[in-house]
């Protein structure tokens, strides 16, 4: 967007016409990009299309079903089943082009596992789940005809008798369970050999090409680009791999830390070749992967949970945010106000996903996101198993202590592994109140821009010592319309197009078309662009680099003080919300557990 | 317009001035010691408290590491239960049966 000319500290900045601007800068291209890949997506699902005219029919099934006996029955499961098998993304080129993006799988000794299994291997897996598979068809069989029977007696009573449907619940429920072991242990026995190299070879030439497009008009050397590249990408798909080691995969060390490793690694001993340098486009990568994850922005979630689900988001986490952000400035004096904001958005709002978001809104430098993920994954690790043995041994209420990991774990799918840790219904209510708060992820980073632009960036836009030049109120519009980093009206733009279609068409079709579609596909590229973007990362960052942000502690002493801060609040909001003011959602979450 | 700059040192900067050689070596090392960690992280689950929960969120196939959560299988399933639960999905019409 702007153009530099270097003289010492000052910088002298030429500004482009806004056509100019739409053409040339990657911002505008990781729009153009994302808004292409949404396009040739949706023409898959509607080429392709599932069998979407047969949803109707199963939902009537479930209706009826639940008008009569007031739960599910074995025809509601069954008809359920067939509904939520209706996937577009299991339909035709959809589907190819899915399997192309798979990542490295599992591993537990042997890390050739993760892309590579040979049919005597499988077989061998097979043979060791035969008996497994047996055992779980067999109590599929006995729990079927125990809940056929429970739920033909109570039907015969139209299910008026309290006690008869009571068993026939209990024995579907158990019947239900019985299925799901049976379609694990199904699997297990199907084991199928697989070989990910030449569908990894393909996704690395589809994104190479991909990024090249909106490269060539932001000025890439392409010829360097398409040198370095294949080297960017076989660090990433070996950062997936590390990370999908059994226990590194428990202890939630995802592909993201590895990344920046491996990079860092690299970066630092050896060097990094100038071509691999081209290719490491860090900001196209993230802002383009942002893109995408906006249409997973779905504002019709945040209501789900009721008015204390929006307390213990929407209320705490903005107060937590901006008590933290002021506590960085003005007591623990943190120097760069983008690494305040980074990291207090990444410990307050959800970890690595709000922490890109930030960043990339106030352009924080890359080794800031770098520490303020590094130590977000560090806290989290300790935090899984920490909070759920507080809430274990001092007895807190499931729906309170799912709330409170919600609200206070960082990362996504550690709020779940520490739900899980303590029970079901504590799992389903972090996980919950954890989707909420991703939701506000869009406005942070909303916000942030919004504020660097009005605030910080006029005041670094003058020489020091300067006052900042009074604009008039259409001179502000105009100053924050040009400095607004226009990805995010990517990120939004595309968070408003998704929240209004999945309000407008029915919730059948939503999750078969655009959640099983659309989104599943956006959310396996996403991942990938991300994967590259922290490889690049790590190979741009000198140690030296993350030395000064670290200088005297700062941002430890403010992610300690934001931390404690939050968990304090939240545990307060939460005990308020679901133990004292809306004690009737509470009941209602537990009821039948 | 003239805007201060933030300073911006990046792996861009000027080579090590180690000999190639010992580059090399730092490099392997480090590999060695990524892959000697991986090696040995499966041990963690034979320490006691720590070791027990590691292995229930192992079996669990939770993506543990995941940041957002259409990468978590279980939020979905979360997000059915709480639809469920609150009679989002159906007015509660039969809660006296």
């Amino acid at each position: 967007m702007v153009e530099n000319q270097e003289t010492e500290n000052i910088v002298t900045e030429t500004r482009q016409s806004m056509w100019s601007q739409m053409g040339k800068t990657e911002d505008w291209w990781a729009i153009w990009l994302a808004g292409l890949f949404f396009i040739f997506v949706t023409a898959c699902i509607f080429i392709w299309k599932p069998p979407v005219e047969d949803l109707p029919k199963y939902r009537a099934i479930m209706e009826q079903e639940m008008e009569e006996a007031g739960f599910r029955t074995i025809a509601y499961t069954e008809a359920e089943k067939k509904l939520k098998g209706i996937k577009a993304r299991s339909e035709g080129f959809t589907k190819t082009l899915r399997s192309i993006t798979d990542r490295p799988k599992g591993w537990t000794t042997n890390p050739i596992k993760s892309i590579y299994l040979s049919e005597s291997e499988a077989a061998s897996k097979r043979a060791q789940a035969a008996d497994r598979y047996e055992q779980a068809q067999a109590e599929l069989e006995r729990t079927r005809a125990k809940a056929e029977q429970a739920e033909n007696t109570a039907r015969a009573a139209n299910f008026e008798d309290p006690e008869l449907n009571r068993k026939a619940r209990e024995a579907i429920t158990e019947w239900r369970q019985a299925s799901s072991a049976f379609s694990s242990a199904k699997s297990a026995a199907n084991t199928q050999p697989y070989n990910l190299i030449p569908s990894l070879i393909i996704l690395g030439i589809v994104l190479m090409l991909f990024f090249a497009i909106g490269g060539k008009f932001i000025g890439f050397n392409l010829k360097e680009y398409f040198i370095g590249f294949p080297v960017i990408f076989l660090l990433t798909i070996l950062s997936y791999l590390l990370s999908k080691q059994a226990t590194m995969s428990a202890l939630g060390i995802s592909y993201v830390l590895f990344g920046i490793f491996l990079g860092l690694i690299i970066a630092n001993t050896t060097g990094v070749a100038k071509s691999v340098k081209t290719a490491g486009q860090t900001e196209f990568f993230i802002k383009t992967g942002l893109v995408l994850l906006g249409a997973r922005i779905l504002f019709g979630q945040i209501a789900l949970i009721g008015i204390p689900g929006l307390f213990v988001t929407w209320v705490v986490t903005p107060i937590v945010l901006i008590t933290t952000y002021w506590f960085g400035q003005n007591i623990v004096k943190i120097p760069s106000k983008e690494l305040n904001i980074t990291v207090s958005s990444d410990m307050c709002v959800s970890g690595v996903s709000a922490a890109i978001a930030t960043a990339s809104a106030c352009r924080a430098k890359k080794e800031e996101l770098t520490l303020a993920i590094g130590m977000s994954m560090i806290f989290v690790a300790i935090m899984i198993f920490v909070l759920p043995t507080i809430a274990n041994v001092t007895g807190m209420h499931p729906v309170w202590a799912g709330a409170w990991l919600g609200g206070t774990v960082d990362n996504t799918g550690s709020v779940v592994a520490a739900g899980e840790l303590i029970g079901y219904e504590a799992m389903v209510v972090a996980a919950t109140i954890k989707m909420i708060q991703n939701i506000m992820i869009g406005v942070i980073a909303f916000g942030v821009a919004a504020y660097w632009c009005l605030r910080v960036e006029p005041e670094r836009a003058c020489k020091p010592g300067e006052t900042p030049i009074k604009l008039s109120f259409g001179g502000a519009i105009s100053e924050i319309w040009y400095r607004f980093p226009k990805f995010i009206l990517g990120f939004i733009g595309a968070s408003i197009i998704f929240s209004i279609m999945q309000a407008a068409v029915s919730m059948d079709w939503g999750n078969a078309m655009v959640s099983e579609g659309i989104l599943s596909l956006a959310n396996r590229f996403r991942g990938w662009f991300f994967a590259m973007a922290f490889v690049s990362i790590g190979l741009s960052i000198s140690y030296q680099d993350l030395k000064e942000p670290l200088r005297g502690g700062k941002p430890v002493i403010l992610y300690i003080f934001g931390q404690s801060f939050n968990l304090l609040l939240t545990l307060f909001v939460a005990w308020l919300m679901f133990m004292v003011i809306f004690s009737d959602i509470t009941e209602k979450l537990m009821l039948g557990a | 317009m003239k805007t201060k700059q933030r300073q911006q040192k990046t792996g861009d900067g000027p080579p090590s001035p180690a000999p190639l050689f010992i580059r090399w070596l730092k490099l392997v090392f480090a590999s060695a010691l990524i892959a000697g960690g991986i090696y040995l992280a499966p041990n963690l689950e034979r320490l006691p408290w720590l070791g027990e929960r590691i292995v229930v969120l192992r079996e669990s196939g939770i993506n543990v590491g995941a940041w957002y959560y259409d990468d978590v299988e279980q939020y979905f399933e979360a997000e059915q239960y709480i639809r469920e639960k609150r009679g989002l999905d159906y007015p509660d019409r039969h809660s006296n049966r």
